[in-house]
Parts: C-alpha cells; structure tokens; sequence
C-alpha cells in the first residue's frame, strides 16, 4: 500500500498527537472523539496508508529537519504533502532539557531558556527574505529527490509570506496545492477554505472552546480540494 | 570526464580563490612563488577527475549544505563528492541595512563565530548567546547527520560516491567506532584519537594529517607566518591519504 507522508506544524498535526487543553476541551464538546483531520480525509480518499509528522509549533528548520530524518521512509509512487509555517519560528536548545525548544514572534511568557533580547534580535532577523529563500533552497533539494526516487511532492503554506509571493505562472506549477487559487495579498489558502463553510473551532464550539485551528469542517474541506487537486495531476489516483 | 565535488570551508576552499587573505599574501612572500597546489587539486589530478570546488572559508555547516543544495543538479553518476564539515559554533545570519558594506550584492548571509568581532549586524549579546547554544548541546551536531541522510539518498540515488570528513572533533570523530566505521567517513581507519601528542585547533582530523608529516604554513615557515592552515606537505599528505582511502 502506498503512503501520504505530511510534514508541518499544528496546521497538519494530528488532534491526538498535540493534546494541548484546547483539543481536549474540543473533543470534550464533541462527546468524546476527536474529527478526521485533512491528513485523514485525504488519505482515506486516496486509498493511502497515512504517516502524519506534523509537530504543533514547530518552525521551517523543523519541518525541513523532520524530513530529512525519515526521508529513507519515502518510497517511489508514495506522496508528500510539506506545510511550510511562519518563517520567525525558530529552534534552540533548552539548557535545562537538554532537548529542542520552538520559538517565535511574540512574548516568551516566562520561558528562560533564552534571554528576551536575544529572542527579539532572532525572530526580527529571520524576517528577512533570506530565510524565506532558504525554504526554496530545500525545495529544490526535495525536488530532484522527488524526481530521481519517484515520490510525488506537494508544498503549501501556512505562512502569507512562502510560497505566495511567488509569481503566478510559477504557483501553477502542480506541485503547489491549490497555487491557481487566486489568494489576496496578506492571505493564505485558509481564507478559500473559510468561504467554503469551513469553520474553526471556536466557531465550531459556538466560541466555548478559544481556538483557532481548523475544526471538522474546514479539515474536511481542505482534505477534499488537496485531493481534488493531486487527482487532477497524477493520473494513477482513481 | 568525471568530476570531483569539493563542499566546505577554508579547508577545502583552499588558498586560490581568495587572494585578498594577508596570511596567504605573507606566505606566497615567505617562499617567493606561486602557492603549492591545494589537495583537492593534487586528489583530482590523481583520480583523473575535473575538480569543482565549492568551499568557502568561514562557511557554517548550514551555509556548506546550502551551497551543496545550490549545486547538487550539476551531479552525475561515478562523480565523487567530498563534504568537510566545519566548526559548530558558526552560524549564518542575515545582513541587514543599513550595515551593508559597498560593493556588496544584497541579500547576502554573513558568516559568524566565536571569532567575529564588533559585527555590526548582531548584538555582540546575541552572538555569545547563540554560540554558547550551539557548542553546549549534541543537538547542532545531530542537525548535521540529518543533512548527511538526505545527502546519501540523493547519493544513492543518482549513483555518486559521497564522502565526509570534520575540522570540528565534535562532528563525525565523536562517533562511536562501530558507526565511524562507513566508507563514507574518509580515513576513518586512520583518524587518532585521544594522542596528546597531536593536540591542535584543527582537532583529530588535522592531528592525523600531522600525524602523517603534513605541516601547516606556521609549522613549514618555522613561524614567520602566521597561518595555521595546512602547508605544502599538509595538502599534499591529506590528498595522499583521500586518494589511498578512495582507490581502496
């Protein structure tokens, strides 16, 4: 059986694997389950067996790390879906675990495993468009990797400012999800799935449960336009 | 002609393709003519290979497997790639204005280590914060194995030979034996390890090549000049060793 590998931060995470009080308080709503998130729905449509390495809050070096970790997992006629995230995430090693932390923009709330300052200076620096740059640089890489083992990849991104700005011709090219959508400057693809009926949770929970994600819906719809758009380009999907 | 791939930083760039560093301008002065050959070029001519080299001294490991990105469509099958890795605490940073020096094309990364001074670019603060980051934990040198993952499989899979090797003892060398023990670590049967007799900056890596009669400029110059890159017999012993290693 072939696979969907899916790469990204809590925008492609699996509910169960990120059990932060939100999704717990969503699922709670739900009387208990967890809905199908768009890795599920879409695996299920293709038939695919599904390997989701999504991490909640995890930033592009993570992403790009993450696969290059399991990249001997890949096999040829297997797809990979790559979510790009916010280019200001960033990676540092947490002195007293002695494992990853995952920062970016904002207040570190408390966190000392690096000094404020330093925090400022990395995330105001990283928004440089070289950093932006760099994600392109792995995508090359993927790319010839893609094409010499016979893996299908597809990118998108959850960050307006990867793979938007990139000149129209260019974002037809098939391996960008959903790139013929015409996107309005300072949007993503989340805005398509909105106008769609998709909801997030705090709007599926009737505001109960303050969170932005994707709820059942909008997962559902994103799963349905990903693999309307990979059928439409790979003709061994039935 | 097959070619011989070259990715990495002073080490491997060499002393030609800048001739603007003052130790070099003082060593070409000291012996009075052109600088002997760089061992890269002395493993190519042996190996009968067009050598395309891509170091790029002061390169942080990041900025050495960008470049290897840069230029990896140019590859082929029964080409040879030759990957040294650097010293952990470098690391690349994003040039902002308005610190741009003239004449220089923007965007660029600039390099930065635990030598850099008074950069106007990062918070001197920063820059002691991130470097103590990444020489402190093991997980800067995971990063660089995860590079090396991605590296073999494209090797694999476009049929090139890949071969690593380190400046920093931290990367590669602090292996344990059983993993060392691949043929893509070159000379990994002659690394030393723990010789007090050969104690360097360069680490294990270059106390083998000295190990072996390679000298670095100070060493053959009796240190009149002031460069502790390898010399004539350090480049001429390290291709020597390569090429034994390869031809195995």
């Amino acid at each position: 059986m072939n696979k969907l590998h899916t790469f990204g931060c809590s925008y492609t995470q699996d509910f169960i694997d990120n059990k932060i009080d939100a999704y717990i308080d969503y699922c709670n709503f739900r009387g208990g389950t967890f809905p199908l998130t768009w890795p599920e729905v879409l695996s299920s449509k293709l038939n695919f067996s599904l390997k989701n390495y999504g991490r909640g809050g995890g930033g592009n070096n993570l992403i790009f790390q993450t696969l290059c970790n399991n990249i001997n997992e890949i096999k040829k006629d297997d797809i990979v879906i790559i979510q790009w995230t916010y280019v200001h995430r960033y990676m540092w090693v947490d002195n007293k675990k002695n494992n990853w932390s995952h920062f970016g923009a904002g207040p570190l709330n408390g966190d000392t495993a690096i000094s404020e300052t330093t925090h400022e200076e990395i995330t105001f620096n990283r928004t440089h468009p070289l950093y932006v740059n760099q994600v392109y640089e792995w995508m090359k890489l993927i790319d010839t990797l893609s094409k010499s083992i016979g893996f299908e990849v597809y990118y998108w991104s959850g960050d307006r400012n990867v793979l938007y700005p990139l000149d129209e011709g260019e974002k037809k090219n098939k391996k960008y999800l959903l790139g013929d959508l015409k996107i309005p400057r300072h949007e993503t693809i989340f805005l398509e799935i909105f106008k769609l009926g998709g909801k997030t949770i705090k709007e599926e929970t009737n505001d109960l449960v303050n969170d932005l994600h994707f709820g059942e819906t909008a997962h559902k719809i994103m799963g349905d336009l990903f693999f309307d758009h990979i059928k439409n380009y790979n003709t061994k999907i039935i | 002609m097959r070619s011989l791939y070259g990715f990495g930083d002073s080490y491997t760039q060499g002393h030609f393709l800048n001739d603007t560093f003052k130790p070099f301008i003082q060593w070409k002065e000291y012996i009075g003519k052109e600088l002997p050959p760089v061992w890269i070029d002395i493993l190519g001519n042996k190996l009968d290979m067009n050598v395309k080299n891509y170091g790029s001294a002061g390169s942080s490991n990041q900025e050495i497997f960008h470049t290897f990105i840069q230029n990896c469509n140019e590859i082929k099958k029964d080409d040879i790639v030759i990957i040294n890795w650097t010293y952990i605490d470098r690391f690349r940073w994003a040039a902002m204005p308005p610190f741009t020096p003239p004449n220089t094309a923007f965007p660029f990364w600039k390099k930065i280590s635990s030598s850099t001074l008074n950069d106007k670019d990062i918070k001197e603060q920063t820059r002691i914060d991130i470097i103590q980051n990444r020489v402190s934990y093991d997980l800067y040198v995971e990063e660089v194995y995860d590079y090396q993952k991605i590296i073999d499989l494209l090797s694999k899979s476009i049929g090139f030979d890949v071969y690593y090797w380190s400046a920093d003892p931290s990367i590669i060398y602090s292996l344990s034996k059983e993993i060392l023990n691949q043929k893509k670590y070159i000379i990994n049967d002659l690394i030393i390890f723990n010789d007090e007799k050969y104690i360097g900056a360069g680490g294990y890596f270059f106390e083998t090549i000295s190990h072996h009669g390679g000298k670095t400029v100070q060493e053959e110059t009796n240190y009149e000049c002031t460069d502790n890159h390898l010399g004539e017999s350090g480049h001429r012993v390290q291709s020597e060793l390569f090429y034994n290693y390869i031809k195995k």
